[in-house]
């Protein structure tokens, strides 16, 4: 391309996917952000399920109840669904791989090598850590929604 | 790239009014719901799904299909293709907008004297 001449198409197409699209759906982030929260509940939990009292029962319970809280979350938030901005899937994709990632080295430690004298607070914070950048995600959505 | 080149390389999939205007909305975005594109289009039903079928079948679009309790929902997005094809349209028509203009890279004093 000539360095006199405006890239007039291709920069004005470039400079469209960093503005907020409309047709963002509010809802949709609100929903992300629920499931975030319960994320970061469960991590939580599991993470110290081995210090409580019927820790086994705990954690049981919540690994069973993630996936139909999952479900739920995600029936509501597709009725909820609009446009989706620009870099939306990728960033959620790199959130969720973060997350799991969390929860890989968080349960390998707490989970899988059984009781532990870890403080709360700290499995918690890495619990919270893992769920941020997904809860970032979600909060530009219902920053750009409506 | 030449004017010439640049007229080669406009994609007649592309260039159609209604196509290209719905290239030009799913390209700003990563994907966008059936309603939202065909509210701000301005476009019928039958319109807006035959382009999108012409530019799935070409491969610059995919329509994603779900469900939400039992009532259907469509989005569409652009695939790698078809952001690769609508900016190489986009190049062509900036280097056409251009027209005889002289280059930066032509105004030098040799191509003055000539």
């Amino acid at each position: 391309m000539s360095a006199t001449r405006p890239d007039r198409f291709t920069g004005a197409a470039a400079a469209a996917q960093r503005r907020p699209p409309i047709g963002v759906s509010r809802r949709e982030g609100w929903a992300g952000m629920a499931l975030t929260g319960a994320e970061a509940v469960s991590f939580s939990v599991t993470f110290q399920a081995h210090n409580l009292p019927w820790g086994g029962i705990v954690m049981w319970a919540t690994i069973l109840l993630m996936p139909v809280w999952i479900l739920v979350i995600s029936a509501w938030a597709s009725r909820a669904r609009g446009v989706r901005p620009r870099g939306f899937t990728r960033d959620l994709w790199l959130a969720g791989g973060w997350s799991l990632l969390c929860f890989g080295v968080g349960g390998w430690f707490w989970i899988a090598q059984g009781p532990h004298s870890t403080s709360p607070v700290l499995t918690t914070l890495v619990a919270i850590l893992a769920v941020v950048p997904m809860a970032w995600v979600f909060a530009r959505v219902v920053r750009e929604g409506s | 790239m030449s004017l010439e080149r640049a007229l080669q390389a406009l994609d007649d999939l592309v260039h159609s009014p209604v196509r290209f205007a719905l290239m030009s909305a799913l390209n700003s975005v990563d994907q966008a719901d059936y309603q939202t594109i065909k509210q701000s289009l301005g476009l019928s039903y039958a319109l807006l799904t035959k382009h999108a079928t012409i530019l799935e079948r070409a491969g610059y679009l995919r329509t994603i299909k779900e469900f939400a309790a039992k009532t259907p929902r469509t989005s569409y997005a652009l695939t790698a293709e078809g952001r690769s094809a609508y900016t190489a349209h986009l190049a062509a028509l900036d280097e056409l907008v251009g027209g005889l203009a002289t280059r930066a890279s032509d105004d030098t004093p040799q191509s003055r004297r000539r």
